[in-house]
């Protein structure tokens, strides 16, 4: 198990370098003129002189190959353009490749500075986790809870109504398309009813967050507020999440649903239950007692994969809602194609995805001892 | 059995609540539209009314409002909400706080609301300045302005006495030149410092001049061209300026003076010559007042949260009377939807509404708008006039034969007479900027000095541009076609709809005569333009400060952004007459030098000038005393003069100095 | 088989969805003619290169471009003129939704082969042979399993540029891993199977192991899987599409119709059309294969459990 575990972990950082290296492959796709992109905006292009253009790649360093200190000339492959134009076959150069001088810098703890937001890579990684990490908490519970309760629902009633109504419906869920619900409940809760407004905190509040008598301990507005003895700042903070928690869990509920069921189907079959059935106990007690235990194994599983899918970044979630969040980070970073920024969120999100899967997978064979870890 | 029930009834909210969300969510057709409007039962915020309310509105108590977690609602701020705080929904975040680097108008914003120049636009003129930390505004006539015979031009400007920084360090003569020789150290091709250096030291970069002068010498001529005279600081100028005060009133940050002090203490240039380079062209990360800010301004930054919101606290031992409202925060609201959602809830009290959504803004309660405001901006369309050929996808074969354009193809006058007879402005400003633009008469904006409101311009004429068509190239493109790709940037709606009604319009007159229109991503899109790779590009500018040459220059010169872009000098030059412009200081004869090259621009044909848009603000009622200067960058504009009060007003000297304008509020 | 479809309510009620959506699809040219239309009509089903062998002159047309009638941003109501109503920009609804079926068919066709069949190879191989190709492999896929779908996709349609074609090539790109994995899960296990160890000692060649023997008794969770990534792939077009990374403006597709209907959500009760025809069209789409998808699991494989996480 030890050998196990050291093993995976040994595996991240060379996943980490392969994440990475993918990265900065896919951006040799591009010329330096238009990696230069997130650095300048149209008013500036247009009042820039074509040296301009050049000495900012140069302050950038973006003409520098990326991999191995020398460009390779211009190369075309089906209709696609690779390599410098101003250069024929190889040209060394004294400098430090791109992708080795941002190696360096992360060894040196430096990510780079974000030009998404406006601030170093880790600073901005930094400020954004914790909302993330209050989303995703806050919506696993209910995605969860009800995710099984149905999944159960569904499978105690197997093919029948009730059955077909709950699979119907959280597969609906699966099928409405993130931006299109969340857009829907924003309307409705918040444009008609005004009840549940997007961000994370209302003004008066915000302010009072952000005042030098309230102590961040955690960064988490909920856990915050009730830390600091503010209920009103928690019940503000969770008046903002409701929304993107139901968007977020709705969405999931299917996977859940589909899973506990399936799960319990099977379970239901084995000859325990029946033989807890044939002792006369009453159906309920089977089914919550003896059959649940087991099928949420799977569940736990999945829902703990989903957890970690969540950290990584909500997206349209957190776009549409205006949440500031990982997701709105990584996908604004990513759109303008801000490197350093996307780097470093793939460091995050890359280890936090191997890590869950391992817990996960340690969690699996502690719950279910006939699974072994080879 | 009991579980039984409890899945049942978990089964049944979970069906109760499904079958609302689709209720609510996707209403019948015919069900009533629920835009609030003045008979409808739910009372809105004051009476529908085309001038202001003077009547106390009645507190209002919204019937649907939940019993929220908030204790008790007091009545006086359920009517105005957060009445010392504004709050503002824009799109774009701050850039950055370094007045050096800050060019985008977010920026811009709160660096004019932190930061004070020397001089400041009179209120809403653009043509007239006031003094602000300087105490007198620099003319010929009071002696402030020195032409010397040889052409230097000697601009003093006296420092007030007694401001204070936010720290609370002393403003003085000093800190206003070193302001500027910090800009111009800095001299970032991303930055403003052209604005100044172009004056001051007659390049675009200070490293182009310390190539030819070393670099020693270069960081001197910069402490010569701004230095200090006792309580005043001076500018000398290579020749005289018409556009210099323009160039350094409020409005534009690279006049923002700021605390040298402060600035070295965090490690800013420290005026030693031998070590500018360390401070030259620097990026973000280590600009000094990057994410910090101190200015004499009426706000002071309180903190910065990018992509979430900026806030500025009220100065408190401003020069002036303090800001009525106490704190101003900017939030970034990239969503159409949630920021008009902001408004209407309250939450926001000004947002920023692009003109195609403008049906969706009309008839919400409580809410004003002020349209018709003039800008200092144009959209063009500009033709290519050297394409280059090799590894260009956009002009087919490269040859007129009828799979493609010539590099010249635009040389010829009448292709470009024919593609200006092509464009509906009536069908394009109507449809798309909804009225709220004008056809642009040349290459300098109505809103602008020296505008010619009679300059010709063309108009939609089908025959003329068959005519055209038919003579052009001695008649090859009529009979063989050609086959070209307008490209614009893409999530810019306006210029795609020119581009596609160009294209409509044009490929009617002749089968064999084939655009494309295709969406280029920022990143490719910058790359084609700098390769000169496109044959007609859309394009706006907008003034970087409010004087001609600021258009003269970009559209006309040979070496100018756009005619540099599109190779201008191969059909026309117009060098001598714009630098000739921008020297004379008599205002009669500047008029008619603009007025001359408005009308060659129109006669050469030398770009579409689609239009001149207008401005409009969106706001609660409640905001009182929002004024508009088209220099003033932003949204809320100038935060020292507004408040929040049920009895707002909307400020006097913006009906009065914009009789254009109009006002509607629900 | 179909027959076991139609017993259960649900997955009939899934064949006929996906089955009209289908046909709806292969009548596009009939329902909605183009303005411009296609010559020879041929070319509405056939791609260009295999038409011109046996037709000869093809006339380039675009019927997936939608007509367009004005250019006004707010959305027209449903008309005699426009049966749906029209977008934003006066994109007409009806002919959106009907060729938008063809554009997400085969952008679901498209995608799911390609990661079917490099997942299914590569899984193949790696499970098959084992030892260092196996290792190189699945770290290779580790590598992209481990990169977060939906931003991977979105930089590399950032980096390639605007179009349809992009999207679908950032989604095979990053779309393949989770197939090759599930492949190689049940080849391993199936590689220990009696009957596969009898082929390979009667001296079968690797080929033919893993095509006769080992494939067709693991290619079933693949097949499930494949259906239900059928709707999860256009929603994930249609994700991008809403960040603006989708197919041309004015192109047939629904997630484009649905941003562009984004920013005029909040008014629902005015322009209820522009979100409701194009949002059921994609509900249907993805509810369709889903419960497909579901019903496959449930006859091929009860006791398969687990799918995309």
């Amino acid at each position: 198990m030890l050998a196990y575990i050291a093993r995976r972990l040994l595996l991240l950082p060379l996943i980490l370098l392969g994440v990475t290296l993918l990265i900065f492959l896919m951006l040799q796709l591009l010329n330096p003129y238009q990696r230069l992109s997130v650095y300048i905006d149209e008013g500036s292009l247009v009042r820039s002189k074509p040296e301009d253009l050049e000495r900012l790649i140069r302050l950038h360093g973006l003409n520098d190959p990326i991999f191995l200190p020398f460009t390779v000339g211009r190369v075309e492959i089906l209709g696609i353009s690779f390599g410098s134009p101003q250069c024929r076959g190889l040209c060394y150069c004294r400098c430090t490749p791109q992708y080795l001088r941002w190696l360096r810098n992360v060894l040196r703890g430096n990510l780079g500075w974000s030009e998404t937001d406006k601030m170093p890579v880790k600073e901005a990684l930094m400020s954004r986790i914790p909302a993330t990490v209050e989303l995703a908490v806050l919506a696993i519970l209910p995605l969860v809870l009800i995710g099984i309760a149905l999944g159960i629902v569904s499978a105690v009633y197997h093919n029948r109504p009730l059955d077909h109504l709950t699979r119907f419906m959280s597969i609906t869920g699966y099928a409405f398309p993130t931006f299109v619900f969340g857009l829907l409940v924003l309307m409705i809760f918040y444009g008609k009813l005004g009840w549940f407004p997007p961000g994370r905190l209302s003004t008066e509040f915000n302010e009072i967050v952000n005042s030098p008598a309230f102590m961040r301990y955690t960064g988490l507005n909920t856990l915050d507020g009730l830390l600091n003895g503010r209920l009103d700042v928690f019940a503000d903070a969770l008046r903002h999440l409701i929304l993107p928690v139901l968007t977020l869990s709705y969405v999931s509920w299917a996977l859940i649903v589909r899973i506990t069921r399936s799960s319990m189907l099977e379970t239901l079959q084995q000859d325990y239950v029946t033989v807890a059935r044939a002792k006369g106990q009453r159906e309920s007690r089977v089914i919550l007692k003896h059959a649940a235990r087991n099928a949420l194994i799977p569940v736990a599983t999945i829902s703990g994969l989903v957890f970690a899918g969540w950290l990584s970044g909500v997206v349209i979630t957190e776009t549409i809602f205006n949440y500031r969040g990982l997701g709105k980070f990584v996908a604004e970073a990513a759109y303008t194609l801000d490197i350093p920024s996307v780097l470093g969120f793939t460091l995050f999100a890359t280890t936090l995805l191997v890590l869950m899967n391992l817990l996960v997978d340690l969690l699996y064979a502690v719950i279910d001892p006939r699974v072994r870890l080879e | 059995m009991s579980e039984r029930i409890f899945l049942a009834i978990l089964v049944l909210v979970a069906l109760v609540a499904g079958w609302l969300a689709l209720q609510l969510g996707a209403p019948p057709p015919e069900k009533p539209t629920v835009v609030e409007r003045p008979e409808k039962p739910q009372p809105p915020q004051e009476p529908p009314k085309e001038t202001p309310p003077a009547e106390q509105p009645k507190p209002e108590k919204k019937p649907e409002q939940p019993q929220a977690e908030r204790p008790t609602p007091q009545p006086q701020t359920r009517a105005v909400k957060n009445p010392d705080v504004l709050v503002q929904a824009v799109i774009a975040d701050v850039d950055t706080l370094d007045p050096v680097q800050a060019y985008d108008t977010a920026s811009g914003e709160i660096i004019f609301n932190i930061y004070e120049n020397l001089i400041a636009y009179d209120g809403p003129r653009i043509d007239r300045f006031v003094p602000q930390l300087a105490t007198e505004v620099p003319s010929l006539e009071n002696g402030l302005i020195e032409v010397r015979p040889d052409g230097t031009t000697l601009i003093r400007f006296p420092i007030r006495a007694g401001v204070k920084f936010h720290n609370g360090h002393d403003l003085t003569p000093e800190d206003a030149a070193y302001s500027f020789r910090r800009i111009m150290i800095h001299s970032h091709p991303d930055s403003p410092a052209w604005i100044l250096l172009e004056d001051l030291l007659g390049v675009h970069d200070l490293g182009d001049l310390a190539e030819k002068v070393g670099d020693q010498r270069a960081c001197e001529m910069v402490k010569e061209a701004v230095f200090t005279e006792g309580q005043k600081v001076v500018f000398k100028l290579r020749e005289p300026s018409a556009t210099f005060l323009a160039r350094l009133a409020h409005g534009g940050s690279w006049g923002a003076i700021t605390d040298k002090e402060f600035v070295i203490e965090r490690g800013g240039w420290d005026e030693n010559c031998a070590r500018w380079r360390e401070f030259y062209q620097v990026e973000k990360e280590k600009l000094p007042l990057h994410s910090v800010a101190n200015g004499t301004g009426p706000f002071k930054l309180e903190r910065w949260l990018p992509d979430e919101e900026i806030v500025l606290a009220r100065n408190e031992n401003y020069w002036r009377t303090p800001a009525q409202l106490s704190k101003v925060i900017t939030r970034v609201v990239p969503e159409f939807g949630t920021r008009k959602l902001m408004l209407q809830q309250g939450d926001a009290d000004i947002i920023e509404v692009d003109r195609q959504f403008i049906p969706q803004m009309e008839g919400l309660a409580g809410v004003r708008t002020i349209y018709g405001l003039p800008g200092l901006s144009n959209t063009t369309a500009f033709f290519n006039y050297d394409i280059p050929v090799e590894g260009n996808p956009n002009i087919g074969s490269g040859r007129l034969d009828g799979e493609g354009i010539p590099p010249d193809f635009f040389r010829d006058i009448h292709i470009r007479k024919a593609f200006n007879s092509s464009f509906n402005w009536k069908e394009y400003i109507e449809q798309v900027w909804r009225n709220e633009a004008a056809q642009a008469r040349g290459p300098i904006p109505a809103a602008m000095p020296f505008f010619n409101p009679e300059n010709p311009v063309y108009s939609y004429d089908p025959k003329a541009a068959e005519e055209h068509f038919r003579a052009a190239w001695n008649g090859a493109v009529w009979e063989k076609g050609f086959q070209f790709t307008i490209v614009y940037n893409e999530g810019n709606d306006q210029r795609r709809i020119a581009a596609e009604m160009l294209k409509d319009n044009v490929e009617a007159l002749n089968p064999r005569f084939q655009i494309e229109v295709r969406s280029e991503p920022w990143p490719t899109f910058l790359d084609s333009i700098r390769a000169r790779r496109v044959p007609i590009f859309i394009v706006g500018w907008l003034a970087d400060f409010p004087d001609p040459h600021n258009f003269a220059q970009p559209y006309m010169h040979s070496q100018g952004s756009y005619g540099i872009r599109q190779s201008l000098s191969r059909i026309a030059n117009y060098d001598d007459l714009i630098l000739q412009a921008a020297k004379e200081l008599d205002p009669q004869k500047r008029r008619q030098l603009y007025y001359e090259l408005q009308r060659r621009a129109y006669e050469d044909a030398i770009d579409i000038f689609l239009v001149d848009p207008t401005e409009r603000t969106w706001q609660r009622t409640w905001v009182d005393g929002w004024l508009y200067n088209p220099m003033w960058p932003g949204e809320a504009r100038y935060f020292y003069l507004l408040s929040k009060r049920p009895d707002a007003q909307v400020n006097p000297q913006l009906l009065a100095a914009f009789p254009q304008a109009k006002l509607t509020q629900w | 088989m179909i027959l076991r479809l139609l017993k259960n309510p649900l997955s009939a009620i899934g064949l006929v969805i996906v089955s009209g959506l289908f046909t709806i699809a292969m009548a596009a040219p009939l329902l909605a003619p183009p303005e411009r239309p296609c010559k020879p009509p041929l070319a509405y089903w056939l791609p260009e290169s295999l038409l011109k062998i046996f037709a000869g002159e093809v006339t380039p047309c675009r019927p997936y471009k939608i007509p367009q009638d004005g250019r006004w941003a707010d959305p027209s109501p449903p008309s005699p003129k426009h049966p749906l109503g029209t977008t934003p920009y006066q994109y007409d609804i009806l002919y959106g939704l009907i060729w938008g079926t063809r554009t997400a068919f085969k952008v679901g066709f498209t995608v799911v082969l390609s990661i079917v069949l490099i997942g299914v190879v590569l899984g193949a191989i790696s499970g098959y042979f084992g030892r260092w190709i196996d290792e190189l492999l699945m770290r290779i896929t580790e590598i992209f399993l481990a990169f977060p779908f939906l931003i991977a996709a979105i930089v590399l349609v950032s980096i390639l540029g605007k179009g349809l074609d992009k999207v679908m090539i950032a989604l095979i790109v990053f779309g393949w891993p989770t197939y090759a994995r599930l492949v190689r899960g049940d080849i391993l296990a199936a590689k220990e199977r009696e009957y596969v160890q009898a082929a390979r000692a009667v001296g079968s060649g690797h080929l033919r192991v893993i095509f006769r023997h080992v494939l067709p008794n693991t290619i079933y969770p693949v097949f499930v899987l494949a259906s239900l990534d059928m709707g999860s792939i256009v929603l994930s077009a249609a994700a991008l599409s809403f960040l603006g990374l989708g197919s041309e403006i004015g192109y047939a597709d629904w997630g484009q119709m649905i941003s562009f209907a984004r920013n005029f959500i909040t008014e629902l009760d005015d322009y209820w059309w522009t979100v409701v025809y194009p949002g059921a069209a994609i509900v249907l789409f993805v509810l369709g294969w889903n419960l497909l998808g579901d019903a496959f699991r449930d006859i091929l494989d009860p006791r398969m459990r687990g799918g995309r996480a």
